[in-house]
């Protein structure tokens, strides 16, 4: 159940990698989500790079996370590591949106720490 | 951890079951509808399907074809292609060097790239910590694995070694915290993202699934040098393949006589089989050949720390010492053992195992020579 969930997800994912994004081409604010391990936060700039992809074929995705968003998850509280609560290793579920041909975070939200 | 008597006990149970039928390497399941057989072929067409720059190979590439690597005795099998990974590891956290084009790092590029940047290979990428070489695995028997349900490699998993038998299995985790069972390292959840991933990573063909090239190096592919449109291959031919690669069955293994059947007990006797789990089940499918089939899996799917001479990489969570129980299914088809093909023969392979394995190495090694004689005996007739 929890695996098709998220495998779906991938699916939007890899289509909006391509710029194909079936679901979402008719309304361009269609939320798209992505799951991956923070790859690296930049305090300045507000961006987040996550690792993504499928099987070996491993991607990066860059978004920007304005000031204000905050970041979601039983383990994020007060957490002090990163600037937005985040520090590279974290598995983060992150909504966004397409403004100006980049990505923006709406939603951050940690993951569980896993074992 | 099931009693190696009741997995003994299953395992004739299921060959006695499937009557003389015998699955060869290279052979699809047992009972598969004529559609799923009519599928198997034609998937079979698309795996060996070798691919040129016009019909979506590269720009980097390692092999032209699945069935280029995996080849050996059939299509599925081994080959002797080795390919290299990298990756950082860093305060414990591992990178896979994405932005340097990693983990894989590609052998060979196409007429185009050489042209434009002068390069035969994918750079290797200036950050990594370790490389790692990959001998290409038989796939055999890997759709069975790939329905062992979560539950059940959690069940074998001890990672603070509770029952001090010193062996601590844990699961890798994918980049977004699924748990992992494909590849050495066990970074990938399930059987259709390694061959959709594969696609890409070693051939540079690009699909539905991943419909993005990799980086050269981290930096994007030079223009006019990769004209072929993306996705370069179409969902059929990815579903095509995928349903050859699950209904590759796992071969049969040999009638034992009275030295094998001597090994195998052995080979519980001696702990191998804490690690290299006999059975594993599957679980819902709606292929009847894939439900609730009971697999001579060999592997519990966990990762194990085999110590500092087996280390190379790190890729999730797996640290560079830690690798996946490799799965003996097919094992008389393999021609290298480990990881690397550093072993010639399988003795050489379990001289060669540390950390975890260490007591079990060591048992092997203090058998009077009939009894390692016997152990190896059962080890070829998987
Ligand atoms: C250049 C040679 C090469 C090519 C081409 C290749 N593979 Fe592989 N394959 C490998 C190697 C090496 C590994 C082991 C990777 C590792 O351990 O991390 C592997 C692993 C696998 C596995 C995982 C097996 C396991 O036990 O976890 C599957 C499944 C697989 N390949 C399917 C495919 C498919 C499908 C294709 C074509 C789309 C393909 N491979 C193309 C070399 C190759
Ligand atoms: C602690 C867990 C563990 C134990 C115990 C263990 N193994 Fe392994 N075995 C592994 C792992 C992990 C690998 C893969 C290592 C690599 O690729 O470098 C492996 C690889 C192998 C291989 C090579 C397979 C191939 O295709 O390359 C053979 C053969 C093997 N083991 C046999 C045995 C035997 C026989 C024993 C008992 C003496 C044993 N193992 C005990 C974990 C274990």
């Amino acid at each position: 159940m929890k695996q098709a969930a998220v495998f779906a997800i991938t699916g939007v994912l890899a289509g909006s990698l391509a710029g194909v994004a079936q679901q979402a081409a008719p309304q361009p604010a269609v939320p798209y989500t992505y799951q991956g391990t923070v790859h690296s936060v930049q305090a300045k700039t507000g961006t987040l790079e996550l690792i993504t992809g499928v099987g070996h074929a491993l991607r990066l995705v860059r978004m920007s996370v304005p000031t204000g968003v905050r970041v979601a998850g039983t383990a994020a509280a007060g957490a002090s590591g990163g600037v937005m609560g985040v520090q590279p290793g974290d598995v983060v579920r992150v909504v966004c949106h397409r403004a100006g041909g980049r990505l923006v975070a709406d939603k951050v939200e940690k993951l569980e720490p896993t074992r | 951890m099931s009693s190696p008597g009741a997995a003994a006990a299953l395992w004739l149970a299921a060959f006695a079951f499937a009557g003389c039928r015998v699955v060869k390497p290279g052979d699809p399941l047992l009972g598969l509808t004529r559609e799923q057989r009519d599928r198997f072929e034609r998937g079979r067409a698309v795996f060996d399907s070798v691919f040129t720059p016009e019909t979506g190979l590269g720009p980097l590439f390692n092999s032209t074809a699945c069935g280029e690597c995996h080849e050996d005795p059939k299509s599925g099998g081994t080959g002797d292609e080795v390919e290299v990974h990298a990756t950082a590891f860093r305060g414990g956290v591992c990178d896979p060097l994405v932005q340097e084009g990693g983990p894989v790092i590609q052998q060979h590029t196409t007429p185009a790239l050489k042209q434009a940047l002068g390069i035969d290979a994918e750079p290797f990428p200036p950050s990594a910590t370790a490389r790692a070489m990959r001998t290409t695995p038989v796939i055999f028997g890997r759709g069975l694995l790939d329905l062992v349900p979560d539950s059940v490699i959690l069940s074998y998993a001890d990672p603070d070694d509770k029952n001090h038998d010193g062996i601590s299995g844990r699961v890798n985790r994918n980049v977004d915290g699924r748990i992992g069972r494909f590849g050495r390292k066990a970074l990938v959840p399930t059987l259709r993202e390694f061959n959709d991933g594969a696609f890409v990573a070693e051939q540079g063909v690009t699909n539905p699934s991943v419909p993005t090239e990799e980086t050269i190096g981290g930096k994007p592919i030079p223009g006019g040098v990769d004209p072929v449109a993306d996705p370069e291959i179409n969902q059929d031919q990815l579903d095509l393949t995928n349903d050859f690669v699950r209904f590759l069955g796992a071969p049969t293994p040999e009638r034992l006589g009275g030295e094998g059947r001597r090994g195998r007990e052995i080979f519980s006797r001696i702990g191998c089989a804490a690690c290299h789990v006999p059975m594993l089940r599957t679980g819902a499918s709606p292929v009847a050949a894939l439900r609730s089939k009971d697999v001579a899996a060999y592997t519990d799917l966990l990762l194990h720390d085999m110590g500092p001479d087996l280390a190379d990489i790190c890729l999730g969570l797996a640290t560079p010492a830690e690798f996946r129980t490799e799965p003996l299914i097919g094992l008389r088809s393999v021609k290298t053992f480990l990881h690397d093909g550093r072993a010639a023969t399988p003795e050489q392979a379990i001289q060669d195992h540390g950390g975890e394995a260490a007591g079990a190495r060591d048992r092997f090694q203090a058998l009077p020579p009939a009894e390692r004689q016997a152990l190896i005996a059962f080890l070829k007739s998987l």
